[in-house]
């Protein structure tokens, strides 16, 4: 099966990334940790490994379209491989990171240092198996929407052409910034309700369940899954240079 | 073992030949094994294919014969058959278009006779 | 069981370009082809279609009856050596044999330690810091090694010195013996690889424009010379490839075996990279 040897690949590919990374989180941890003693302990907290492992399958999610879709083409694999290899991957790598991280910061706080979760700042009430086994399941699904989010955005980069590469890459942080709270200005009132509306009732929703955040993650993944697979289903091997 | 690749001859005949030379100058005795067609044809980057006609022209000739699981061996009296076929080629090739050139260039016989003299001297 | 790669109808347009016009050609088991034609022909389009590295707009591709695209299994039986590095940045000459061999399992590894040794190539080096030539003999070593049924060599020889390029031609005749298997070689240097290969593809502004057993090839067509006024009066009603004038002197590149030849002429064969450049010119 080629996806076992796709997915072993994006892992030697990864694990040097994925060791510098702990290391420098551990070396900061280590750091507070010195610094909590030093200076009496109390209410320091720490949040660093939750959100930058997200991080790190982003990056990873842009890296690995271009580079896997010229390897494994190039090495007699589909790009249906390639995909669910990478899928996979990303699935794996980010229930690995949660399951870590989760324990790292459980570990924190039952040596009094006060690390907290993005999760257990939504959700402080949770103290049941259930409960925090949804926490891992949202930062596991979590982790995979943001790997596939970067592997969209470096597929839809891998497929422009030059040209289109500068207009998006120029158009896209201008609308963000002035574009959309220029649309919110400019919108009618009715709009600007409803999404008003919209909103706040989603996040209270949210606030219900981890599962319910686990769920508007899986959506997320889903869909970028799917343009992923648009992108990539038709992808020539390029090279630049 | 030397190819001219410009050539208008086949490489599989040129292969040939230089088979047959090397049996006429006796590097390849009778009863003995030649090259393997894969040493002909990574010595001088020559399609095995290539080599492998060549070799068969021979072996259709019996100046070569296989030994099975050993190889290409020369037969016996191989070098005679050769030497026949060639005087007749030699008579055809060389004597038969000497004359003709000669009759062009209005070259008598005797002077003929009186050229292939002096050329072996120079030989 | 048909061991061989099919193309049928492949159409491949770029935008406005059309790089391959309804090819359809087929590479035979076991054999050795030479794919030549100009800058821009087709050529590496060809073979990337094959290898399922570019999608045709039109057309399929077989792999021993198989359908070749997207299909993993098919694919394996082909080794493609591109002209560029299509390995991550940090990737060693060493890591590139290993995953040659994670994904052609009967990559053999010894023969490839040993030709590096041979070629003098570090396999501890990164192949971004190799020089052009050996890149190019990192790849060749894997390409060689990678015992797959079908092997694309795209500009093999590039950046390589005289006696490289003789070693490889050398390794690949040798391995070709020892363990046959579809070699496709594409490349610039045709006198090199003139009695190298069985079978010749002329690929011209992407269609097919001879496909003919070597041997054949060489005797497609001869070159005339001799008097301008008598070359002229031999040549007419033939297919002429191509003329050179000097002063009075001129020779004529034609199609067809010499017949019927006046003695004042001078007849020459026409070898494999004379005919291409006179077939392929404009």
């Amino acid at each position: 099966m080629k996806i076992g040897k796709m997915f072993k690949w994006y892992w030697q590919n990864t694990y040097w990334g994925l060791i510098g990374f702990y290391g420098a989180m551990l070396a900061l941890m280590l750091l507070g940790f010195t610094i909590i003693v030093f200076s009496g302990g109390g209410d320091v907290t720490m949040n660093g490994f939750s959100c930058s492992s997200e991080v790190m399958l982003l990056v990873m999610g842009i890296i690995f379209f271009s580079a896997g879709t010229r390897f494994g083409l190039s090495n007699g694999v589909s790009r249906k491989t390639v995909f669910c290899g990478m899928a996979l991957f990303m699935l794996t790598f980010s229930a690995g990171t949660a399951v870590i991280n989760v324990l790292g910061e459980w570990t924190g706080r039952a040596m009094g240092l006060g690390t907290v979760g993005i999760a257990e700042i939504i959700y402080p009430w949770i103290d049941n198996f259930v409960g925090r086994l949804g926490i891992v399941l949202s930062r596991v699904i979590g982790g995979w929407a943001m790997g596939l989010l970067g592997y969209f955005i470096g597929g839809a980069y891998y497929r422009m052409n030059k040209i289109w590469k500068i207009i998006v890459s120029i158009t896209v942080p201008a609308l963000l910034v002035f574009g959309l709270p220029l649309l919110v200005v400019a919108a009618p009132s009715s709009v600007t309700t409803a999404v008003g509306k919209f909103f706040p009732s989603t996040i209270d929703w949210l606030a219900q369940s981890p599962y319910n955040l686990t769920l508007l993650w899986l959506g997320g993944a889903i869909l970028c899954g799917i343009f992923s697979w648009l992108l990539i289903r038709r992808a020539p091997v390029k090279i630049a240079g | 073992m030397r190819f001219n690749f410009e050539s208008d001859t086949p490489i599989y005949m040129q292969v040939a030949e230089q088979i047959e030379d090397a049996v006429l100058s006796g590097a390849f005795g009778e009863e003995t094994q030649i090259p393997s067609t894969t040493e002909i044809s990574v010595t001088y980057k020559i399609n095995p294919a290539t080599v492998l006609k060549g070799m068969a022209l021979l072996a259709e000739a019996e100046i070569l014969y296989k030994k099975r699981g050993v190889g290409m061996f020369v037969s016996k009296g191989a070098a005679g058959t050769i030497l026949k076929q060639r005087k007749e080629a030699f008579y055809k090739g060389y004597i038969v278009r000497l004359l003709e050139e000669a009759q062009k260039l209005h070259i008598s016989q005797q002077e003929i006779v009186k050229m292939i003299e002096e050329g072996k001297a120079d030989a | 069981m048909h061991n061989s790669i099919e193309a049928k109808g492949l159409t491949v347009q770029f935008g406005t370009v059309t790089a391959l016009d309804q090819v359809d050609i087929s590479f035979g088991e076991n054999r050795i082809y030479g794919l030549l034609g100009r800058n821009g022909a087709g050529k590496s389009t060809l073979l990337n279609v094959m290898g399922n590295r570019l999608y045709p707009t039109q057309g399929s591709v077989s792999i021993d009856g198989e359908p070749g695209a997207e299909n993993d299994k098919a694919q394996g039986k082909i080794y493609y050596m591109g002209e560029k590095n299509v390995c991550p940045d940090g990737t060693t000459v060493r890591q590139l044999f290993r995953w040659s061999r994670d994904f052609y399992p009967a990559f053999d590894m010894e023969y490839a330690n040993q030709l590096a040794a041979q070629f003098g190539l570090n396999t501890k080096k990164k192949l971004k810091g190799l020089s052009t030539g050996y890149l190019t003999i990192a790849k060749l070593i894997a390409a060689l090694a990678s015992n797959a049924s079908y092997v694309f060599f795209d500009e093999p020889v590039l950046g390589l010195d005289a006696n490289h390029r003789e070693m490889f031609y050398r390794e690949l005749i040798h391995r070709y013996s020892e363990r046959p298997s579809t070699i496709i070689i594409s490349t610039h240097l045709i006198e090199e690889i003139a009695d190298i290969v069985e079978q010749v593809v002329i690929i011209k502004e992407g269609k097919i424009l001879l496909d003919r057993p070597a041997e054949e090839v060489k005797r497609m067509g001869y070159m005339v010379s001799g008097k301008a006024s008598e070359v002229d009066a031999f040549c007419a009603g033939k297919q002429i490839l191509g003329e050179d004038q000097l002063g009075g002197l001129k020779s004529v590149c034609l199609l067809g075996e010499p017949e019927n030849v006046p003695a004042t002429l001078e007849i020459a064969a026409l070898d494999l990279q004379k005919l291409f450049v006179q077939l392929t010119n404009a």
